[in-house]
């Protein structure tokens, strides 16, 4: 027997590639988990910070040079701030936004 | 719903969910910005077995801007003000990050208890005591922890309404020999207790000051 | 022994009564003219049998009037009257055997003609015996009063009801063609019945013939007629018919319209009502099925409404109609959407019978009460907002203005049409100012935070339904959410909004990169934490499958660099064709379907055991139900238990004519659990609570369980979420109920 598949509708979820998690492999295991958050807003990457209304691409993530991630618009506001000194809100070092890898 | 309000529910149900940290967070009033904290006080150090409740008002721009703490149990410790709990942290302060939460900030506030920075006191009198006689402050740390935190030997020790007269010694970080001596010259005990604690009068500092200069306190 | 004393008194009154009536006459001669003349007065007046000759008898009236004179002025009229009225008892044999004659013919032939007949005959018994005129009107009324009262005492048992049927044949015909002379033409006889003082004595029969005889009427004529209004058709009907016989009945000898309606006006009120009692019982009774046929019963409705402006039946109508509901419609047996429609045309039309809504609020309290413990209530109510009943048969009507959810109003205190509450309205009556019908709906729970969720499950449901990105398809539900974001504002919705967006960005996307490098693969890509809970599976697609999803995973990231895809396998829909060796087969099959037969073009034969290792782990049975498809499909089969093999030559006799079908195969448990289901799973967790409170207090109220539950930490639940819980547990046979009270089924 021979099968042709002529057409597939499949559904997927995206994630954002912040090149942590190796669990690739087993999709079902990460499902009920709540995935990493931002620290600025503890909303989940895939999520939006809170002055966005859509998901992804509208609400993006930046990457420090230091490999800490957050909401693009979070860590903006933060930065913004006098309060910040410019330091990542994790480690306190300067920020440096990261070029991505593509 | 506003990203605070949604922030701090979260965070307030992440506290709940959590239940090997021992940390917990109640509301106080009807609003979410005005909350209550209490942690227990860490092993090996004179708050043991007390609970430190923390009041805590979450400013307009948080997570930008520090959560406001101070605390609302009486604690005896170099930077926390022994009159109105305020606290000396920086991450309450500058050194504030709008990744801390409620719960690690909380538990900042208990590795604060295990690690008392004198060189930068809240109060500068337990500072002082603190550098003059370790042991004698731990001992009044841990009477205050007893008298105010409902730590271990207050149920069966001294009968509070009884003994008040010795409380007052001890929540002074004083020797009861000490008060007694003055008071026997014919000061009022609350005057000695004021003057000696004022003065340091405590473990090595008792030799250096002499009673002239006391009793010149107690007369101002 | 008399003494002396009593001797002269004797004398004396003999002396008197003699020297009365012999008149001071010489002798006994005034005597003698006074005998004669009582001998001819009581022989004038005594009662003669009319069969008899003796009737015939003439007599000089100048005569008799003179004995008249001679005996008033001997004072003896009383004793006249009193012999005459003493004869004609003696004398109403006679009659009586008349009146046992007719009535035993009648009671042979049941001919009312018989009992008319009577009648006239006792008239005349009655006017042949009458005294003469000059005896004046006491005497005539005498006579009249004993002459009745000793006709009722001979009239039979029976006589009532001949009686009645006699009245009834004056009643005018309900055909149209019979003319209603014959209403008139009765006149005799109730001049008859008059004279002899039965219309007095049968005054409720006569009534309660015309009463019958309006509520046949109408019973006869609106019964199951509800599509108009036939109260005036009634009106008409009394004016034309009723009335005529009421006039002959009551007020012939009415001389000027005045008098007519003076006579009138009591029994015309009393029959008036009884048209409209009559016809507001029968619309009572028919309330349910007026219901069922709105608006087709439009008529009725106005009807009622206006008969309980008269006749107070408003406590009847919410009984009937609670009772039918209770019987008809709040049983297993309902399906939930025939409820939810029964319940919206209620409010319709209990708003039409009754504008302040009392009635209404009486009557849909049980049935939100029997709603709200229906699993799939919302779901009903959910998806006829979203338009998705199949038939088409929508609650809400098309030209409702869409509003948002009004939220049960405070008494406004300067609204200044404000009105006083109707005096039936219980103390709990809340005034239901013409809210929406969607309104209505939700309000039978108390957060609308239940149906925000069943909408986006619905939504989420029908989008991934939703194949080859049918742009209609997705405008359609973007029109959807629009009209819901009216009505549940639009925070509600902004999960839902995601979801759109989701839908068309992966259409975008997989143009895109349908044109880096085509593919089979047309995926969906939804934004994880927008879309609700969907059901996990463990599947593993096998085979080309899985490098299908690789190749396509792999060009999505050249695409979008910062992005990757997890597939969820379990979801979407495959476009097969297999090549057999004697025939095609082409099929839309569910993902573990696909995955399946894959496997068998590896190896032919398989055990369902391997099969489920071999795409990851799923559970048997739907594992048995994927294979069971390719079973009936006719490309697989069982051949041990648990053991398939592929049909690679098909073992059907080949000269049955085989079509090749195209067969789509639907996936009949929605993937995504609903908001009911997710309820129930949070639920759980405090089951053993209730059982443990149960088994140790015994019987417990719902609002008992859901205080004690409070105490539980982390409860959250409201009393209508437990109920469901419960209500659930029942069905499962967990929980008994009886008089509000919870109990375990042991």
């Amino acid at each position: 027997m021979k099968v042709t598949v002529k057409h597939w509708h499949a559904v997927a979820q995206w994630r954002w590639d912040t090149g942590s998690d190796a669990d690739n492999t087993h999709p079902t295991n990460n499902e009920e988990e709540e995935g990493d958050v931002c620290g600025i807003c503890r909303v989940p990457f895939e999520g939006c910070c809170p002055s966005c209304r859509m998901p992804g691409d509208d609400c993006p993530l930046i990457w420090g040079e230091c490999t800490h991630i957050f909401h693009m618009h979070c860590l903006l506001k933060w930065i913004g701030t006098a309060a910040s000194k410019q330091q990542c809100p994790m480690d306190r070092r300067p920020w440096v936004t990261a070029e991505r890898r593509v | 719903m506003d990203a605070r309000l949604r922030r701090v529910n979260k965070e307030i149900a992440d506290c709940k969910n959590d239940k090997t940290s021992n940390i917990q967070i109640d509301l106080v009033d009807e609003s979410p910005f005005h909350l209550k904290g209490s942690f227990p006080g860490p092993e090996g150090t004179p708050y043991e077995g007390g609970r430190f409740e923390v009041d805590i008002v979450i400013p307009e721009s948080y997570p930008f801007q520090p959560v406001k703490m101070k605390f609302i149990t009486k604690v005896y410790h170099p930077n926390i003000s022994s009159a109105s709990g305020a606290i000396c942290l920086d991450i309450l302060k500058d050194a504030w990050s709008p990744v801390l939460t409620l719960k690690s900030t909380l538990i900042s506030l208990q590795s604060l208890l295990c690690s008392p920075e004198p060189n930068d006191p809240q109060d500068a009198e337990v500072a002082k005591h603190y550098t003059t006689s370790k042991a004698s402050f731990e001992e009044t740390a841990r009477y205050w922890t007893q008298v105010y935190a409902g730590g271990p030997g207050q149920r069966k020790g001294k009968n509070p309404s009884k003994g008040s007269v010795h409380d007052d010694i001890a929540i002074a970080g004083l020797e009861r020999v000490h008060v007694e001596r003055f008071e026997n010259l014919g000061f009022d005990r609350n005057k000695v207790i004021d003057v000696l604690r004022r003065l340091n009068y405590r473990g090595s500092n008792v030799a250096q000051i002499t009673d002239d200069r006391v009793v010149e306190e107690l007369l101002k | 022994m008399a003494t002396e004393a009593v001797r002269s008194q004797v004398t004396a009154k003999w002396q008197y009564a003699f020297s009365r009536l012999n008149r001071d006459q010489p002798g006994i001669t005034g005597l003698l003219t006074f005998s004669q003349a009582w001998m001819l007065a009581t022989e004038m007046l005594r009662p003669k049998d009319l069969t008899s000759p003796e009737s015939m008898t003439e007599y000089n009236m100048d005569n008799f009037r003179a004995a008249v004179a001679m005996l008033n002025r001997c004072h003896r009229l009383p004793a006249l009257l009193e012999t005459f009225l003493d004869n004609l008892r003696k004398a109403f044999h006679l009659i009586e055997r008349e009146v046992q004659e007719h009535m035993t013919e009648y009671e042979r032939t049941s001919e009312t003609a018989i009992i008319n007949r009577l009648l006239q005959r006792i008239l005349q018994w009655y006017k042949a015996w009458a005294p003469p005129q000059d005896l004046g009107p006491t005497c005539l009324s005498a006579y009249t009063l004993n002459f009745q009262t000793n006709l009722f005492s001979i009239l039979p048992s029976t006589f009532p009801t001949a009686f009645q049927s006699l009245c009834v044949s004056t009643l005018p015909s309900a055909d149209p063609l019979v003319s209603i002379d014959h209403v008139t033409s009765s006149e005799p006889f109730w001049s008859a019945a008059e004279a002899l003082g039965l219309m007095d004595r049968y005054d409720s029969i006569i009534a309660s013939v015309g009463y019958e005889h309006i509520e046949a009427h109408v019973l006869s004529t609106c019964t199951g007629q509800w599509e108009r209004s036939m109260l005036s058709d009634l009106r008409s009907w009394m004016a034309d018919k009723v009335i005529p016989w009421m006039l002959v009945t009551y007020a012939r000898n009415a001389q000027t319209p005045e008098e007519v309606r003076h006579l009138l006006q009591g029994v015309g009120s009393r029959f008036e009502f009884h048209m409209n009692k009559t016809l507001c019982d029968l619309r009572t009774r028919e309330i349910f099925d007026i219901i069922i046929d709105f608006p087709d019963s439009m008529g009725a409705l106005h009807d009622l409404k206006e008969c309980l402006q008269r006749v107070d039946q408003r406590a009847a109508l919410v009984q009937s109609l609670r009772r039918a509901n209770r019987k008809r419609l709040l049983h297993p047996g309902a399906d939930t959407k025939l409820i939810l429609s029964q319940y919206v045309a209620t409010i319709k039309c209990l708003r039409i019978v009754d504008p302040p809504g009392v009635l209404l609020f009486k009557v849909a309290d049980p049935i939100r009460r029997y709603l709200r413990g229906r699993p799939d209530t919302i779901r009903c109510i959910v998806s006829n907002l979203v338009g998705d009943d199949e038939n088409g048969d929508s609650l809400v009507d098309e030209n409702e203005p869409i509003q948002p959810l009004q939220n049960v109003d405070v008494d406004d205190y300067s609204d200044p049409n404000w009105e006083p509450e109707p005096i039936d309205a219980g103390p709990e009556f809340r005034t239901n100012k013409p809210s929406d019908i969607i309104t209505t709906l939700v309000s039978i729970y108390d957060s609308k935070d239940l149906f925000v969720k069943e909408l986006q499950v619905l939504l989420a449901q029908r989008l991934l339904a939703v194949t080859d990105n049918d742009i209609e398809k997705i405008e359609k539900e973007r029109r959807n959410i629009e009209i819901l974001k009216i009505r549940f504002g639009e925070a509600a919705l902004q999960v839902c909004e995601v979801m759109l967006k989701d839908m068309s960005d992966s259409k975008r996307m997989d143009t895109h990169v349908q044109v880096q490098k085509s593919s089979v693969v047309h995926p969906t890509v939804i934004s994880r934490h927008f879309w609700p809970t969907l059901k996990t599976s463990h599947l593993k697609m096998p085979g080309q499958f899985q490098a299908l999803q690789e190749e396509y995973a792999q060009e999505f990231n050249v695409f979008k660099p910062d992005k990757k895809l997890r597939w969820l396998p379990q979801l979407g829909t495959v476009h097969l064709e297999l090549e057999l060796e004697d025939r095609k087969v082409d099929v839309k099959v569910p993902p573990l379907e696909a995955a399946f037969i894959e496997l068998f073009s590896q190896k032919p034969v398989w055990s369902m055991d391997e099969l489920i290792e071999a795409v990851g782990s799923v559970d048997r049975s739907a594992a048995l139900k994927a294979l069971i498809t390719w079973v009936d499909l006719e490309v697989l089969k069982e051949d041990a238990e648990d053991t398939f093999r592929l049909l690679e030559v098909s073992e059907e006799s080949p000269d049955v004519p085989r079509e090749r079908r195209a067969v789509v195969v639907s996936e009949d448990v929605p993937p995504v659990a609903s908001a009911q289901q997710q309820q129930a799973e949070r639920m759980k967790i405090y089951w053993k609570f209730i059982e443990g409170m149960l088994t140790n207090l015994g019987p417990l109220p719902l609002d008992r369980i859901q205080s004690m539950l409070r105490i539980v930490p982390g409860y959250d639940q409201t009393v209508e979420q437990l109920s469901m819980f419960l209500e659930a547990a029942r069905r499962e046979g967990l929980l008994l109920v009886r008089d509000g009270l919870w109990k375990l089924n042991r």
